[in-house]
């Protein structure tokens, strides 16, 4: 601090000593209010980063960083007050005891690979350090000779629990007291002296709390679908979804399978329809679609094969001569042979993201009705009900559901109007009875949010 | 008459001057101008050709900050696919001329109680029905009409909040964890500055169930 020497000289001696003594008072004055650390330079460009403001948080770190000017620095105390200067009050519910801080990141120090450790005991101005939950100060130091300048140095002290909100905020200060000895000496001369000091900010605040809901909704149809038919994009009928619900395979003899879609022609009453079952739900984990048979309302025995209304079978469900086809293995999966009676169904794809939807997450379709290529995410064809190659099918007779596809194995688990195309086969022995053979199969679609 | 900041000139130095006890108070000549203010932190940066002066009742050697969350739930009720929730909150800083002060903000977006997050807008961006967003801004926005510009307290001439790049344009909308929202502007940091945060959201048809949560934290890191 200067007064210009053409002020001065008009006052007089008791103005100079008047002026002495502010200047006394003005020197004394960090002194006074920075707690004795009047030879300490400033450290600058300092900061301290809390990883969370919210109030009693525990775990939470400090990431202290400043600058400095050439000096060796072996010991740094950090002390925790609710102001910048004068005496030292915690702020209340902050903790920063030994037995739960830790120190780390410690980077751009002079001799930086030495690094500094917790100091668990008071020594020198180190005085109020330890495992009570009442001290103010953490404590590090390290043994180290070498003097440098320190460009963005930092230290952070981990596993802080934060002040509580007094009314609005608290702000906590820290001041930051670097010495160039590892017992926190001040007595004077080098080696014994506080180096640099300087103090930062973290406030505490309240915090805004934003919500928001977003309802559960699960979307599943069932129907034919004509196979000059476009894909439907949603449930509704106005988005192509149909209304019809029965596929007909037409005639069934013993030298061919019949696999819907089958072709409409003069001599068979096939439909050229095939199955498709459509889902959207944002349940998030996932949706599972399953299916069983409808058991006959009349007629006994194999109530939920492939049948004749009304009519007795056998109690053998591999019979050949009774009016029930026997269905396909719902263990494995079977490929069908032209004569060999059987009646099963299998998926031949899924139709996701490919123009409908915008999700590809349904799958998961066990291999006995995911056809020979086991792969319905492999077949990409949106009309993979004509492209899709071979004769696997299965058919559930249990009347308990079992799956046919489901998200639930996704990472993301979400389906937005994802369809499952559904062939159903079959193929007569010699002695297979004439009849018209028909079964009810019911579709779920089980969501889990 | 406090001792702190230093003004100088070819002439004469004054270590931290203090104009006046009430109101904003403006004098000026060609070769000085000062301001000050009355009521702690009322505090000012002036300057000419010849010096600068900083008024105020706190010694600048004394590091200070304070910063103020209003408490409050921003409900943006059920999400509907085809229309942008919208909501909003304050929080103020205050801020001595001695350092720089960044807020930034720290939370995931809203996050469901299967852990799903809404998806933070990388970019700043006007909202869109039907895609998944969520994003901030603290200015006055027109569409959706929510929201207000950085008010100093009292005027520009006692305080320098401002918002931060990406956050700083109307009708456009961010959200990235760690991004600096909003900070003092060039030079030292002063005064008291009120923000209000806006905030919108959009769900897409594959945005999960769920209570959509977010506790804001917000942390404001100061320089000195």
């Amino acid at each position: 601090m200067s007064f210009p020497g053409k002020l001065t000289s008009r006052f007089g001696r008791l103005a100079r000593l008047f002026q002495a003594a502010i200047l006394l008072l003005v020197g004394l004055l960090p002194l006074i209010t920075s707690g004795g650390q009047v030879s300490a330079a400033q450290l600058t460009n300092r900061v301290v980063a809390v990883s969370t403001s919210q109030a009693a948080a525990t775990g939470v770190a400090w990431d202290f960083e400043f600058d400095f000017t050439s000096t060796d620095v072996e010991g740094i105390i950090f002390t925790y007050c609710d102001s910048p200067v004068s005496t030292c009050v915690k702020p209340t519910g902050l903790d920063i005891s030994n037995d739960l801080t830790s120190v780390s990141g410690q980077a751009n120090f002079p001799a930086n690979a030495t690094a500094f450790v917790e100091v668990a005991a008071n020594t020198g101005d180190c005085s109020d350090t330890g495992i009570a939950v009442t001290v103010t100060m953490y404590c590090v130091n390290r043994t180290s000779a070498t003097a440098g300048v320190g460009t963005d140095a930092s230290l952070v002290i981990n596993a802080v629990i934060n002040p509580t909100v007094a009314s609005t905020y608290t702000t906590v200060y820290v001041r930051i007291s670097l010495y160039d000895n590892s017992t926190f000496s001040n007595s004077g001369g080098a080696g014994n002296t506080l180096v640099h000091s300087g103090v930062v900010a973290a406030t505490m605040v309240n915090q805004l709390t934003v919500s928001g809901r977003v309802q559960e909704r699960l979307v599943f149809c069932v129907g034919a679908l004509g196979d000059i038919e476009s894909n439907p994009t949603d449930c509704t009928t106005g988005n192509g979804f149909p209304t019809d619900t029965t596929v007909d395979l037409g005639v069934i003899d013993n030298t061919t399978i019949a696999r819907s879609p089958v072709n409409t022609g003069a001599t068979t009453s096939a439909d050229d329809d095939y199955g498709v079952a459509m889902v959207n739900t944002n349940a998030v984990n996932g949706v599972v679609v399953t299916y069983y048979a409808e058991a006959a309302s009349s007629g006994s025995n194999q109530l939920r094969n492939f049948r004749v209304s009304g009519t007795t079978c056998s109690v053998t469900i591999s019979s050949l001569t009774d009016q029930c086809f026997v269905a396909a293995d719902d263990t494995n999966g079977e490929t069908f042979s032209a004569g060999t009676e059987r009646f099963g169904m299998q998926v031949t794809c899924i139709v996701s993201n490919q123009g409908i939807g915008t999700t590809n997450n349904l799958e998961g379709v066990p291999d006995k009705l995911n056809n020979v290529d086991d792969d319905v995410d492999g077949n990409t064809a949106t009309d993979c009900e004509d492209t899709d190659t071979g004769n696997e099918f299965s058919w559930n007779i249990t009347g308990t559901a079992t799956t046919v596809a489901s998200s639930a194995g996704s990472t993301d688990k979400v389906v937005d109007d994802e369809l499952i195309k559904l062939r159903f086969g079959a193929t007569a022995s010699a002695t297979t009875p004439t009849g018209v053979y028909a079964v009810t199969t019911t579709f779920i679609a089980t969501a889990t949010f | 008459m406090g001792l702190a900041q230093t003004s100088s000139s070819g002439s004469y130095q004054i270590n931290e001057s203090f104009f006046g006890t009430g109101g904003e108070v403006n004098t000026s000549s060609s070769s000085y101008q000062a301001q000050g203010a009355a009521g702690s932190l009322g505090v000012g940066e002036s300057g000419s050709s010849n010096l600068d002066t900083v008024a105020g009742f706190i010694e600048p050697s004394d590091e200070y900050l304070e910063m103020v969350v209003n408490q409050a739930t921003i409900d943006f009720g059920t999400f509907s696919i085809g229309s942008t929730a919208t909501g909003s909150g304050t929080f103020h800083v205050r801020a001595y001329i001695n350092g720089a002060y960044s807020v930034i903000t720290m939370s995931n977006p809203p996050t469901s109680e299967g852990g799903a997050a809404l998806n933070g807008m990388s970019v700043p961006a006007t909202p869109t029905t039907g895609q998944e967003q969520f994003g901030i801004n603290l200015v006055d926005n027109s569409s959706p009409n929510i929201g207000a510009n950085p008010a100093l307290i009292p005027d520009a001439a006692y305080a320098n909040g401002q918002a931060a790049t990406g956050y700083n344009s109307a009708n456009n909308f961010k959200y990235v964890v760690g991004d600096v929202i909003a900070q003092s502007g060039a030079g030292r940091a002063w005064g008291q500055t009120n923000f209000t945060i806006s905030y919108i959201a959009n769900i897409a048809n594959t945005t999960p169930a769920g209570l959509y949560v977010m506790n804001h934290d917000l942390v404001v890191i100061a320089t000195f």
